[in-house]
């Protein structure tokens, strides 16, 4: 169980080193669409 | 559970002889295997305790009870447990004064290697030795209170029981005097898979050391001799796989974390961060505007990213910007839509502000060639109707941290489960406890 989670984790690192050297993003946290705004929030209308 | 144990050489081996007498009170015959080691002795038949050391063997004890306990492992059998053969000659009940919890003891001997211990309790057994010294309790806490410990060889036991032992039981012969009816004040304290006890009055104080014994390493030494009970719970000091997993994995994730930060600061250090094109443009208040065209640019150095900010004059108002970047050479486009919006105000006395001034497209592992830009705007909310600006950046190589925080979440998933699982572990552990880190109540 050990021995998987360290071959886990050094994938984890290598993987990371790759993308870091093509620019690669695993998930970006900001989508590349957006609903037209409507003004403040409910909360602050 | 005081020991003898010699010390250097093994001596050469007595003869061994047997000691027979009369039982003073029910007149059975007594039969003393070790009458050289051997102080007391229980009578088969009626369970008096008998010193056997007094010319008129004196009665220790009568056993008025009408229950009898049956030894799991049969006196006189022989079973080689750390390396080294031991005999069980007694086997003794106790239990705890308050709530009559009781437990068996087993005394082992070995005429080199003198007397040990195995206890059960619950199904989880352990090997007992005596310990001559004293481990530390006073620098750390009041003995027998929550957080008190123990040390011993640089290791510190947790208090896990303390209370009154009361010998219910005796069976077998003991190099001292015991009697049913003896009371002692016992305190346990563990660090799995060991545990350190001390018990005595008064007059006597005497620590001994416990190692948890697996029923199959007893089963293997006694063979058919012995009937295991099955297992209940966790036992005070057994050790545990996912408390093992999870120390070990410890060290392996902080190693990770330092490799993998070490890996995000040199990205941070060599991201080119290079702006390839930065140009103002200026839309309608509360209109839409269609059809802007970026000059083309270049995007070189193959395979990185490219992120394109949006900067634009609101103030409790919105811009609404959707498009494209196109590849000129191929056509390939990456569509986007980003909104920028930023409202503040004052209510009920207290300031608020929401959204920002700037937003952001990240495109990832964009390769090298000639670019531009296709964007419709739309806006909203302007008070003031005279046209604004807004500012399209376009940046190559930016340092990310998505992937950083991507990777800390994948590696800490094994070892947080190894962590709810252990911890669940020690929950059930110290819930046979008085003393349980985990009882708030307490």
């Amino acid at each position: 169980m050990l021995t998987l989670y360290r071959l886990f984790g050094l994938a984890v690192c290598g993987g990371f080193l790759y993308a870091a050297s093509i620019g690669w993003t695993v998930i970006d946290f900001s989508p590349t669409t957006a609903s037209k705004p409507t003004g403040p929030s409910y909360y602050h209308k | 559970m005081a020991g003898n144990a010699a010390a250097g050489s093994p001596p050469e081996p007595k003869k061994p002889y047997v000691k027979t007498f009369s039982c003073t009170n029910c007149g059975a015959s007594v039969t003393v295997k070790y009458p050289g080691e051997s102080i007391a002795v229980a009578c088969d038949s009626c369970h008096s305790t008998i010193d056997i050391t007094d010319p008129n063997y004196k009665i220790l004890s009568y056993y008025l009870n009408k229950q009898t306990y049956k030894p799991r492992i049969e006196i006189g059998s022989r079973g080689k447990l750390f390396g080294r053969l031991w005999e069980v000659t007694g086997f003794v009940v106790r239990c705890d004064h308050r709530t009559r919890y009781a437990w068996e003891e087993y005394l082992l001997f070995n005429p080199y290697y003198g007397y040990r211990w195995l206890a059960l309790a619950e199904g989880h057994w352990n090997f007992v030795e005596s310990i001559k010294r004293i481990p530390d309790v006073s620098s750390f806490s009041r003995p027998n209170v929550r957080g008190s410990q123990a040390s011993l060889e640089g290791r510190r036991y947790k208090i896990f029981y303390s209370g009154l032992a009361e010998t219910l039981y005796v069976f077998g012969e003991f190099y001292w005097r015991i009697a049913v009816g003896d009371c002692v004040d016992m305190a346990d304290y563990i660090d799995p898979p060991n545990m350190l006890s001390r018990e005595g009055d008064k007059a006597e104080v005497v620590w001994s050391q416990s190692t948890y014994v697996e029923p199959k390493e007893i089963s293997r030494a006694f063979g058919k001799n012995v009937s295991l009970p099955t297992r209940s719970g966790i036992g005070p000091n057994q050790p545990t796989v996912w408390s093992t997993v999870w120390k070990h994995t410890t060290t392996s994730w902080a190693i990770f974390l330092l490799a993998l930060t070490a890996i995000q600061f040199y990205h941070i250090t060599t991201s080119p961060n290079l702006t390839v094109l930065e140009i103002p443009y200026s839309f309608p208040s509360n209109k839409k505007r269609p059809d802007i065209t970026t000059p083309v640019f270049d995007v070189k150095t193959e395979l990185q990213n490219l992120k394109i900010i949006f900067k634009a004059q609101v103030d409790n108002s919105w811009f609404w910007v959707g498009g494209e970047l196109v590849n000129d050479k191929t056509g390939e486009s990456y569509p986007f839509e980003r909104s920028v919006e930023y409202y503040h105000g004052v209510d009920g006395g207290e300031s608020w502000s929401e959204g920002g001034t700037q937003q952001d497209v990240l495109i990832s592992r964009l390769p090298a060639g000639r670019y531009y830009i296709n964007m419709d705007t739309e806006s909203g909310g302007f008070k003031d109707l005279t046209p604004h600006s807004f500012t399209v950046i376009v940046k190559r190589g930016v340092t990310t941290f998505s992937n950083y925080i991507w990777a800390l979440i994948f590696i800490s998933l094994f070892p947080t489960l190894a962590w709810l699982i252990q911890r669940s572990e020690e929950v059930t552990r110290w819930s046979q406890s008085d003393f349980s880190p985990f009882d708030v109540q307490g």
